[in-house]
This record gives C-alpha cells, sequence and structure tokens, in this order.
C-alpha cells in the first residue's frame, strides 16, 4: 500500500512537477518538456497567441531519456504534427479516386479517440527505404497489370496520403526553423537535438535518408536551413522587382519569427485609370495584366487604404506630404518554392493556382496510370517527359512545376497563427488557400486548430495510459 | 642591410629582369632551350641572392585568401561562446591569430570592394590596373572577365592559354604578381583570379579524396545531405598545402577560399554565415598545425587574408536594382545592353552557356537600332561584385553621325533637310577630327610595333621545343613555352580587333563634303559595329544623344542641335538626348518595404574629369596637377575630389563641395561652390566617427595627405571612400616602361587596352542596394566604399623566428597596398619603415 502510494506520488510528480517551461522573451513560441516516465519526454512546441491569449499545440517529440538526467544523451522517438490526424473514412475513400483533386470533407475532432500517428518514427527510418522499394517494385511489376483500377487506385491514394502526411511535415518543419530562430529554447532542448529533428525531417522524402549518420545531422540541417533562407530571400527579391517592374505594390507577409515566407502583390486604385501604353509581362507573376481588367475596375472585394510618405514609406495620415492611395489585393505567392515564387492565390481567378498546381499532378498520372509511361516499358517518351520537365523548370513557368505543398503549408501556418493581418484580408485569405487544396484527406484550419488541440490531449492522455 | 634588400627587390621587379624570366621576344630565337635554362640560372641566382643577402629568419610564408571574409564577423563570432564547450565558435582563429598572432583591426581595400580589383592589389603591392571584375574594350568589345573561369580551364586544356586573364593583363603591363617573386618550384598556387597554370591532378584527387574511404552508406547519407563539390576543391587545395610543408624549398604557399563570399551574397542569416566562418576557421586550424609539425616551423608566416567584406545584414534584404531594364527603356537612352552573364530574371533556356562572354539584352524601344542589337550594341555593363555598376557608352557622336547617316540614306529627305543634315554630319567629323586623328596615329604605330612583335613571337614559338622532361616540367618551362603561344594569339587578335577599328575611322575622316554619296554608303565601314568608341565627355552624359527624337521633345540642345534645326527650318531639335547623371541620381522606386533601405538606389555617380578641361575653373590653391573627380549625388549635391603630389611626393587630396556642375558643347565645365553641409556624397561632414582636430568645416575644406584623411575619415561609413575614389579613376601609370622605342610602342599599346576598359560612369549604390543582373543576391553585396563592404581581414601568426608578435591587435589604418612590401619585408626580416621605392604602399609595423 505504501509502496502504491509512492508510485502514485512519483507519477504525479513526473507529470506535473517535472513540467519545464521555456520561452524566450522574443520567441514566438514557448516549448514544455514533460516528463513521461522515467525513460521519456514529452516535448511540446506551442506557439503564443496574442488575440485569443492561448497557446496553439504544433509540434510533440517524444524524447527516450535513457531514464537518467544527461540531457546528451536523450534521444527523439517520435515527431508528431499536432495539426496532423488519420483521414476519416470518408476522406479515404475520396482520396482513392484516380483524379480528383480537391478537398472532400473535415474530419471532426470528435473523432478524435486516440493518439495522433506519428509525423516521423526515427527508430523506422532506416526500414523505411527498404519497405518503399519493396511496394514499389510489386506495384510496378504485378499490381499495374491488373488494370487501370489497380493502377490508378493505389497510386491515387498513395500519393494523397503522402502529400497529406507532407504538408504537415513542412509545417513541423517550420515550426522547429521558426524555433531556432527565435532563440531561448535551449533550456528544454539542446542545438544538436534541434538540428537532429529538422535535419531528418528536412531529409524524410530523399530515397537514402536512413543511412545518414547521426553526426553528419547538424551539418545537413544547417544546409537545409541555408537553402530555406536562400530560396526565400531570392524570390522575395525577384518578386518585388517584378512588382517595381510592373508597377504594383508588394507586401511581404511575415511568419511569427519575422522571416517573410510570402507576399501580396496590390495595384493602387489610382493606376488603373491611366491605361500603360506599357506591356504587361505576366510571365512569373501568372496573372492577367490588372490595368487591362475591367473587373479591377469595378472591384467590390477587399480594399485597403494606406497612406505613404514622400519616399513611398508607410506614414500615419497626419504626416506632412502623406499620400493616399486605396490598394485592390491581386494575388499572393510563396516565396520558399524552388526557383521562382508561386501564385497560391489569385485574387480574380481562383481556379489559376490550382490548374498549375493540379497540371503536374495530371500529368504525373496520366503517364503512369493511363499511357504507362516509364522508362522500362516506353523510354523515349519517358526521356521526352523529363525533357519537358527540365525546360519548364528551368524557364521557371508555372506549369508542371514541383507541387507547392510547401508554400501552402507554410501560409497555413501563418494564417493560423500571425494575429497581425487584418482580420478580414485574413478570412479572404484562408478561403481562398482552401479552395486551391487539391487533397480529399485535408481539413480546414479552423478544424486544424480544433484538431490539433484535440490531438494533443488525446497524445497526452495516450501517453499516460501507457506508462 | 636595409638598401641592400630594396635594391634587391628593385632589381628582381625591373622590366629588364621581368623579360629575362619571360624570355623576350628579342633573344637569340636559334638558342631557346639555352635561353631558357640560362634564365632558369640567373633566376635561380636572382633568388638565392636575394634570399642569402637578407638573411631572413622568416622563410616560407602561407597565405590563406578568403574571398569576401568580413572581419566584423569574425571578431563577433570569436568573442561569442559556445554554451556546450563554454570555447570560442572561432575556436582556431582566436588560438592562432588573437592569442599568439597580430591582427589589423582597420585593414581596408583601397579601391572599391570588388573581388578581381582587390585581390590585384593586394597580389601586387601596386596601383590599380584592373577596376572591375568584368572590363570590356570600347574599341573591340574584347571581354575581360576575370571571376569566370570556364574560359582558362578550356584555353589551358587546349594549350593555347596559361595564365588566368588578370595575370596576362597584368603582365602586360608590367605589373609582377606577389608570387612571381618566388620560382616556379619554390611556390604553390591554388586556384584563385590570378592564377598561372593549372593542375589536373587536384580535381582528381579532390574526386578521390571525397569519396575514398567513404562506405556506401556515408555517401548515400552525404547525397540525401547535399553533395558540397566546390568545398570537396578547397579540402584539396588544402591537402595540397599542408603535403608541400613538409618540402623546405617550398616557400610561398596560398589556399584561396570563397566559401564567405557566396554564402554572404546569398544568406543574411547568422546561422549560415557561422557555418561558412567555422569552416574557415576548422581550416586554418589544420594548416596551423600542419605548420607547427614541418621543418620550417619557426620560420613559417600564416596569413589569413581577404580582398573585401560584405554589405549584410540579418534584418534586411539586399535590393536589386534592374540597371539593365533602365537603360532598354526609352527614357534610359533605348540601349541594346552588352553584361557578362544573362540577366537571370528572364530565365533564359540558353543562360546555361558558360561560355558566353557577351550577352546582349535589346532595346524593345530603340527607334533607329531596332533589330540591330547584336551588331550595334550601345551600352556596356559591368554589374558584378552588385553595388557599383561600371557603364559604358556608344560615344554620343557616333549615334548622332549614325543617326543622321540613316536620315541621309532616306530618298523622301527634303533637299533643306538633307543639306542640313549632311552640314550637321560634317559638323561633327570636323569637330572630333583632332582627336580621332590622333588616335589615328598613336594607335597606327602601335599597330606597327604589335605586328613586328607577333613576328618576333611567332618565331619564338615555332622554335619551342614540344616536349619537356618531368624535370623541365618541374621547373615550369613547359608553361614558359606555353605562354609564348598564348601571347602570339592574343597579339593576333589584338591587331586584327583594332585594325578594324582603325580602318573604319580612317575611312569616316577621309570622307569629303564634296564627294559624300550616302546612299553608297555601308554604315559598318563608316561607325565601326561592336564599338564604343572614344569615352563620353561629360558634355556629352549630360546631352546624350539616344536616338532620333519624333516628337521633337528634347533638353539641353547641343551646338550640332541647333544646327540642324536652323539649317532645315525646324524649330524643335531632331535628337531625344539623356543627362544621364540625373537619370541615375533621380532613379526612385515604388516598393520601400524595408526600414533603413532608401528609396532612391543610386546613391552618387562618379566620373573621372581630365585636369586640363577642370584646372582653368579652379583658383591656385585648388588647383590639382592630376585628374579630378566628380561625384554627382544630385544637382545640388556634389563635390570634386582633387589631387596632387606634394614636394615630397606624397598624395595630396582635397574635397570640394560644389553644385551644378556642366560642361559647355565646347569643353568648359563650370559649376558653383557650396559650403560643407549634410547630404554630400560620401557623407562626411555629418558623419560622427570622422576624427578631426578642430573646426570640421576649416579641416576638411584644406588639402591633406593620404595618409591625414585615412586616419580622418576610415571609422566613417565610407571608410576611405575618398582615397578609394582616387585609387579608381586615375590613370595610372605602370611600373617603369621598356626603354625602347617598340617596348615603348607596345607599352602604349597596352596601356591603352587599359585606358579604353575605363568606363563613363562608375555609379554606386545606396546601402543595401544592388545592381546585380544575373542573379537575386538578397543576402548581401559588396563593390561600394561602405566601410563594411571594404573593411577587410589581415591576421599574420607566425613560428618562434618570425618575429610576428602575439596577441597584438593593430589598430593603426592600413590599405591593401600595404600588404605586399609588409610580406617582403617580413621575409627578409627587416625593421624597416616607410615603403619600399617599388612599392606606394607603406609596411605594416606589427610591432610596437
Amino acid at each position: 500500500m505504501r509502496r502504491q502510494f509512492f508510485q502514485l506520488l512519483a507519477a504525479m510528480f513526473c507529470v506535473c512537477v517535472f513540467s519545464l517551461e521555456v520561452a524566450a522573451q522574443t520567441s514566438p513560441f514557448f516549448v514544455e518538456r514533460q516528463r513521461v516516465n522515467d525513460k521519456t519526454d514529452l516535448l511540446t512546441v506551442f506557439a503564443k497567441l496574442d488575440s485569443a491569449k492561448e497557446k496553439l499545440p504544433l509540434v510533440s517529440v517524444l524524447f527516450e531519456t535513457m531514464g537518467d538526467d544527461d540531457p546528451a544523451n536523450d534521444r527523439p522517438r517520435y515527431v508528431w504534427s499536432l495539426t496532423y490526424t488519420s483521414p476519416s473514412v470518408e476522406q479515404r475513400v475520396a482520396a482513392a479516386i484516380p483524379f480528383f483533386y480537391r478537398r472532400s470533407i473535415n474530419k471532426s475532432p470528435v473523432e478524435i479517440g486516440k493518439a495522433p500517428p506519428p509525423i516521423f518514427d526515427f527508430k523506422a527510418s532506416r526500414w523505411r527505404v527498404a519497405a518503399r522499394a519493396a511496394w514499389r517494385i510489386a506495384q510496378f511489376t504485378v499490381v499495374d497489370d491488373q488494370g487501370f483500377i489497380f493502377r490508378a487506385t493505389p497510386r491515387s491514394y498513395d500519393r494523397n496520403a503522402k502529400d497529406h502526411r507532407q504538408d504537415h511535415l513542412y509545417r513541423a518543419l517550420a515550426v522547429l526553423f521558426m524555433l531556432e530562430s527565435g532563440g531561448g529554447f535551449e533550456l528544454a532542448i539542446s542545438s544538436d537535438q534541434l538540428h537532429e529533428l529538422q535535419a531528418r525531417l528536412a531529409m524524410s522524402n530523399s530515397l537514402f535518408s536512413g543511412l545518414v549518420k547521426r553526426e553528419a545531422l547538424p551539418k545537413v540541417a544547417q544546409k537545409h536551413r541555408s537553402r530555406w533562407e536562400q530560396t526565400r530571400a531570392r524570390n522575395w527579391e525577384f518578386l518585388r522587382q517584378r512588382a517595381e517592374a510592373e508597377g504594383l505594390v508588394f507586401q511581404p507577409l511575415t511568419q511569427l519569427d519575422g522571416s517573410a515566407t510570402h507576399a501580396v502583390l496590390w495595384i493602387e486604385r489610382e493606376e488603373l485609370k491611366n491605361k500603360s501604353a506599357r506591356r504587361f509581362d505576366k510571365r512569373f507573376l501568372n496573372i492577367a495584366d490588372p490595368r487591362a481588367d475591367k473587373r479591377l475596375r469595378e472591384w467590390k472585394g477587399y480594399v485597403e487604404v494606406r497612406w505613404l510618405d514622400s519616399e513611398n514609406r508607410p506614414a500615419e495620415p497626419e504626416t506632412a506630404g502623406a499620400r493616399r492611395i486605396e490598394l485592390i489585393p491581386l494575388a499572393v505567392y510563396g516565396l520558399n518554392h524552388p526557383r521562382v515564387p508561386i501564385l497560391l492565390i489569385d485574387f480574380r481567378d481562383q481556379a489559376a493556382p490550382k490548374v498549375s498546381e493540379v497540371s503536374r499532378r495530371l500529368i504525373d498520372d496520366l503517364s503512369r496510370t493511363v499511357f504507362r509511361i516509364s522508362p522500362f516499358r516506353k523510354f523515349p517518351l519517358w526521356a521526352a517527359r523529363k525533357a519537358f520537365s527540365f525546360v519548364l523548370n528551368r524557364r521557371g513557368d508555372d506549369f508542371n512545376q514541383p507541387s507547392r505543398l510547401k508554400s501552402y503549408a507554410e501560409l497555413d501556418l501563418l494564417l493560423m497563427l500571425d494575429d497581425s493581418l487584418n482580420p478580414q484580408l485574413r478570412a479572404e485569405l484562408t478561403k481562398r488557400s482552401r479552395n486551391a487544396t487539391t487533397n480529399p484527406m485535408e481539413n480546414s484550419l479552423r478544424t486544424e486548430a480544433r484538431l490539433a488541440h484535440a490531438n494533443y490531449e488525446a497524445l497526452l492522455a495516450s501517453l499516460r495510459r501507457r506508462k | 642591410m636595409k638598401l641592400e634588400t630594396k635594391a634587391q627587390l628593385r632589381k628582381f621587379f625591373s622590366p629588364q629582369r621581368r623579360k629575362e624570366r619571360r624570355g623576350g621576344a628579342e633573344k637569340n630565337l636559334c638558342e631557346t632551350s639555352a635561353i631558357l635554362c640560362a634564365s632558369a640560372v640567373k633566376m635561380t641566382l636572382c633568388f638565392l641572392v636575394f634570399f642569402s643577402t637578407a638573411n631572413a629568419q622568416a622563410k616560407r610564408i602561407v597565405v590563406i585568401k578568403a574571398d569576401g571574409l568580413s572581419p566584423d564577423h569574425i571578431e563577433r563570432f570569436v568573442a561569442e561562446r559556445n554554451p556546450s564547450t563554454g570555447e570560442s565558435l572561432l575556436p582556431a582563429i582566436k588560438r592562432v591569430f588573437f592569442d599568439n598572432g597580430a591582427r589589423l583591426q582597420n585593414f581596408y581595400t583601397r579601391g572599391l570592394s570588388l573581388s578581381a580589383p582587390s585581390w590585384s592589389l593586394l597580389d601586387t603591392g601596386q596601383h590599380l590596373q584592373i577596376k572591375g571584375n568584368v572590363e570590356y574594350d570600347r574599341f573591340t568589345l574584347r571581354t575581360y572577365d576575370y571571376l569566370n573561369f570556364f574560359p582558362f580551364y578550356v584555353g589551358y586544356f587546349r594549350s593555347q592559354q596559361v595564365d588566368k586573364i588578370g595575370a596576362e593583363v597584368l603582365d602586360s603591363v608590367g605589373v609582377p604578381l606577389l608570387f612571381d617573386a618566388f620560382d616556379y618550384r619554390q611556390r604553390y598556387q591554388s586556384y584563385q583570379l590570378f592564377q598561372r597554370a593549372a593542375r589536373w591532378t587536384t580535381l582528381g584527387d579532390a574526386a578521390k579524396q571525397h569519396f575514398a574511404g567513404k562506405s556506401i552508406g556515408d555517401l548515400a547519407g552525404e547525397w540525401a545531405g547535399g553533395i558540397d563539390f566546390r568545398g570537396a576543391m578547397t579540402e584539396q587545395y588544402e591537402r595540397d598545402v599542408i603535403a608541400r610543408l613538409n618540402d623546405p624549398n617550398v616557400h610561398y604557399l596560398d589556399i584561396f577560399t570563397a566559401e564567405f563570399d557566396h554564402v554572404a551574397h546569398l544568406n543574411r542569416d547568422r546561422a549560415s554565415l557561422l557555418a561558412a566562418l567555422q569552416n574557415i576557421d576548422a581550416m586554418v586550424g589544420r594548416v596551423w598545425r600542419a605548420i607547427e609539425c614541418s621543418v620550417l616551423a619557426d620560420e613559417t608566416i600564416l596569413v589569413l587574408l581577404s580582398d573585401h567584406s560584405l554589405n549584410t545584414d540579418e534584418r534586411i534584404y539586399s535590393q536589386g536594382f534592374n540597371l539593365v531594364s533602365l537603360f532598354n527603356s526609352a527614357a534610359g537612352g533605348a540601349h541594346h545592353v552588352v553584361t557578362n552573364r544573362y540577366p537571370l530574371g528572364a530565365y533564359q533556356f540558353k543562360s546555361f552557356n558558360p561560355a558566353a562572354d557577351i550577352i546582349i539584352t535589346e532595346s524593345k524601344e530603340s527607334s533607329y537600332l531596332k533589330g540591330e542589337a547584336s551588331k550595334y550594341p550601345t551600352a556596356l555593363m559591368d554589374l558584378d561584385g552588385n553595388e557599383r555598376a561600371a557603364i559604358h557608352l556608344r560615344n554620343s557622336d557616333l549615334n548622332a553621325l549614325h543617326n543622321l547617316l540613316l536620315r541621309l540614306k532616306d530618298k523622301k529627305l527634303t533637299m533643306d533637310e538633307r543639306a542640313a543634315a549632311t552640314e550637321a554630319f560634317f559638323q561633327i567629323i570636323e569637330r572630333n577630327r583632332p582627336r580621332w586623328s590622333k588616335t589615328l596615329t598613336e594607335l597606327g604605330e602601335e599597330l606597327g610595333a604589335l605586328r613586328r612583335f607577333i613576328t618576333a613571337q611567332d618565331k619564338l614559338y615555332r622554335i619551342q621545343p614540344k616536349e619537356f622532361s618531368a624535370t623541365d616540367k618541374d621547373a615550369g618551362f613547359d608553361k614558359e613555352a606555353r605562354r609564348v603561344n598564348a601571347r602570339l594569339n592574343q597579339a593576333q587578335t589584338d591587331e586584327a580587333a583594332y585594325s578594324t577599328y582603325w580602318r573604319t575611322l580612317q575611312n569616316l575622316l577621309a570622307l569629303k563634303p564634296t564627294d559624300f554619296h550616302p546612299s553608297k554608303i555601308r554604315i559598318e565601314d563608316l561607325i565601326v559595329p561592336r564599338a564604343m568608341g572614344e569615352p563620353n565627355s561629360i558634355h556629352q552624359l549630360q546631352n546624350y544623344v539616344a536616338s532620333w527624337c519624333s516628337t521633337g521633345s528634347v533638353s539641353d540642345l547641343s551646338l550640332l542641335n541647333t544646327l540642324y534645326a536652323r539649317n532645315s527650318g525646324r524649330s524643335r531639335s531632331p535628337y531625344c538626348t539623356v543627362n544621364y547623371f540625373a537619370l541615375l541620381a533621380e532613379a526612385k522606386v515604388r516598393n520601400n518595404v524595408q526600414p533603413g533601405v532608401d528609396s532612391h538606389p543610386v546613391d552618387f555617380v562618379a566620373v573621372r574629369i581630365p585636369v586640363e578641361e577642370i584646372a582653368s575653373t579652379l583658383v591656385d590653391d585648388e588647383r590639382p596637377d592630376q585628374d579630378a573627380i566628380w561625384l554627382y549625388g544630385g544637382q545640388q549635391r556634389q563635390a570634386l575630389i582633387l589631387s596632387r603630389k606634394s614636394q615630397t611626393g606624397e598624395l595630396m587630396l582635397r574635397y570640394l563641395p560644389v553644385a551644378d556642375l556642366a560642361q559647355d558643347s565646347d569643353g568648359a565645365i563650370r559649376f558653383r561652390r557650396i559650403g560643407w553641409q549634410s547630404e554630400l556624397p560620401l557623407k562626411i561632414w555629418e558623419d560622427e566617427k570622422l576624427n578631426v582636430l578642430g573646426n570640421r568645416a576649416d579641416w576638411l575644406s584644406r588639402w591633406h595627405s593620404e595618409s591625414d584623411w585615412l586616419h580622418a575619415i576610415h571609422r566613417t561609413k565610407y571608410a576611405n571612400g575618398l582615397i578609394g575614389l582616387h585609387e579608381q579613376l586615375t590613370q595610372h601609370k605602370s611600373p617603369k616602361a621598356d626603354d625602347s622605342t617598340e617596348g615603348k610602342l607596345l607599352r602604349r599599346f597596352w596601356l591603352r587596352q587599359r585606358r579604353l576598359a575605363e568606363s563613363d560612369l562608375l555609379v554606386l549604390a545606396s546601402d543595401h542596394w544592388n545592381f546585380n543582373a544575373r542573379d537575386f543576391n538578397a543576402g548581401g553585396n559588396h563593390g561600394s566604399l561602405f566601410r563594411i563592404s571594404t573593411h577587410s581581414t589581415l591576421m599574420f601568426a607566425g613560428g618562434a623566428r618570425t618575429g610576428i608578435p602575439k596577441a597584438r591587435l593593430i589598430e593603426k589604418p592600413y590599405d591593401s597596398l600595404s600588404f605586399a612590401p609588409t610580406v617582403f619585408s617580413l621575409l627578409n626580416r627587416q625593421p624597416m619603415t616607410g615603403a619600399l621605392p617599388d612599392f606606394p604602399g607603406r609596411i605594416i609595423q606589427l610591432s610596437n
């Protein structure tokens, strides 16, 4: 009896007393580390939300602590992106339908009864190479020959499931990168551990990721982070220059850590009156000429009023010499896409980004499931398709480009966490970004926020039960 | 001993010795082998005498050349501690240079913070002859692309080239490189801008070493994490250097790394910059350990050196301003613009081609040259480095002639208009006749000398041995033979190109009004395709003839325009002109989204004014004896930098604030003197870090020596920018020329090539702006005169007998001209003060 009492006391001590909250003043995140049992800790990254005065759980990591107090030998075991959950039956069925490129229905948080699936399992990573290769061989040699349905359905389901997981994995990775930028995490997790998490998540798509040695991970994480920064910086500048050249207004959108991941292009209403003699160059911007668009002249949608000083800096209305401008939003671009800023939302043509996004998927699906193009069966066609993709990619055309999944994932994160955006604009962006979703397994942003809380509670409950 | 050493240096770098080393064409052609042997013996003797007489304790120098390495970042990260180990984040640099060496706190590049010019200063210790990362010849459109290694390796592979283009250019004007002072066997030079010869084995070894001894898992892991082959090459150079440290006969070694520069161009974040610095730190640690274990450990000096720094800020993206688009536009003159790289914004598929040296971006708004971009480009741009642009424009009078010729070919022209246009056409020729005739005469003489040089070089090449023994190769004799071929090829190319220009100019000057039939004339017989002609004067740049103006809206009327208007009975000038100073300074962007970044991308424009044009407008006390430099930051924000030599030969400089400077069509310059005020170019007046005693205005309004200026301004925002502008825009003489008539003519020709590579306009970007067109370098840039860009790294550490002090921080400011003489001083163990006669720079005082 006495022993049981002490065990109960110890358990309470573990869960309640050994919970450590770490947050830097400047960081938009805080980290909570809880002892689950004598051999495992759960680390959770929360976002600080100003308006709601609440914390939103984003990412959890289960650490194996070896039962000692030395944090240096703690090893991550599972990572959960808390907005990620197993799809509902309806979502799964929709995901298996070939050429069905749209969101289906939301999963209800009420359905969450068990712990969410981890987005990354550290111990499984080394076997994933073999498992993936085995399934591919089986699909190619056996399943594909059974007919279109057998070729298309598993591929469609796999692709949607993979994209769904990838979407949330990108979010988790973005959170971990932002956590590092904000600083103040060191008491809960060491830099090396954070880099290990970042590196494993960043490489999760790579066939050989499981073979990378642990000591090489900080360097790998650094390389990935550098590449992210480079891409964002480059696209930021590319889009600003294109906006400048076309006489548009460029507004970067920043994540909680201050990094600009997206940008909005606007046009001054006054500009619409002066029909420019200059030809509008839609290459890269991928939107219609705003000065020749009747819809904009009669625009009834969202409009923002700003004041600029003589040097075109934002100013207060009472500033001497300040001029008032009325801005109409044209488009939102993702800045973390390889090669070029990618169109995510077109305020005049909702279908445009979705068509571009679907183009590659459609070509992939048609060539694999209908025409059965592969290097072994139809090499010339396969080579031609590769060459076509290479040229388009090289030219930066928004057709048959790599998926803008990462950009949408970060936009979701931004819309979920950033309270500084005008609520009306935020609602517009949320609605339009979801319209562009092509994955039947995706949920709405509002649902995902609720799912995050539900998932977190379910995860804690599950871990406590296992203890 | 001191005088003896200086004499040795003078002797070593004398043109005579250089000619001997290179195997001059005038030598007995039948005894080439003997000559080569004799040269080698002479060189060896020279070095033996040089080093033995010096009784040097420091015998060997190892230089880690880190492109763009910022001393401010080093200081910052050395001071920061790794929380887990408590060690500095850059432990090797701290141990080797901070604790056991000497480092300069205020070391600057002299001139623009660009790699090619900056390394040329460091590698020669001589004044600038190379003024940009890419240069264009105005007469021939030859491109000197100093940073493009691809043509060099192709040329080297085909045995047509042996030195990189930078080394070839410096050879032509008689400027020796620092490592030329070491015999071929005594030196190891890694890949770099001023490189002699290439080692194919390095590439193979790098691949072998990079992949050897690694498991499949390691390689797969590296693949997943991203393979870094550029890093593999640097590592191989490092391994080569470490291996050669065991050879006591090797006295000069260097390793070049551009990692920090590359990273800082693309990334502004702390983690990326720190990672790049930690790689350099690790290299310093490994090389230092190898030195400590080597045979000459006590006599070896290790140097960490950079050519410039980078303007990078964690909070700000560097913003680009597209000058190519501006100059393509009608407002910018509708030029067909030449760059050395494809503007990446176009994402053209053909931009893959690394061998392309001239890329022409066609103007869609060109009027008289529509569709003739490849034949008649009219603007050449060096945008590299990126915080500044060097721009050549086709001579405005050539544009006017071209316009008039096209008009005169038009059969619909009325008699009166034809007469007026013909008169205007010949007016332009007559106005330029003295200048063009001089060019024709001098160039003709030079081409004659060049043809004789080609004949001699051809004979020399024919008797070169084709096979070389291993010993000969070790001594570099095969490279010498190949060098003969390379010089011959270049001379033949130059001769053909300049002869074309010469012939066309002669055709133009030979035209007579009485025998002038425009319809029978081919324009390319009078106006050389792909040539910019003579440099533009200030008047021309302020009234640049951009096109035949159909609307008739004009700015200032030139004499010619007035004449044409009068004779043709038209009330308006036929030309559209552009004032490039106003155009650039007034450029403004709509999107000003970053605090701390100005909406005007251009800070100021700098041009050289020949002393004879400006002298008469200055009072006695202001009068310079060298060309002046005009800085244009706006109509009311201008300055003149005046320079002259003192009685002791020291460079004296003066900054004169002016406004409304303009040049008339007859060449007369007028301006208005203004008082000291803020927002003048270089922003010296308002800078809190200006270090002068007494009244600022009094001090700033007087002549001061170069060293006084350096002490006063080096901590300001533009650091030594005033001196740098003088260095950049002055036409420096080459070291003592060959005394023979033939030699003088050839040297004059090669110096003419240098002058022809100088641009019309030097455009300096505002803080956090850049002019890059080939990529978007949002991380950071260099090329400007800002302290953050010109502030460079120089650190020394040495063995017990080198005399390098420990833990010494040198606060006294120096610039890059000081590096080469300091190295020679250290290798001779001489406590010399002042500069060596052959070196214009001061020797750095490492000890108290």
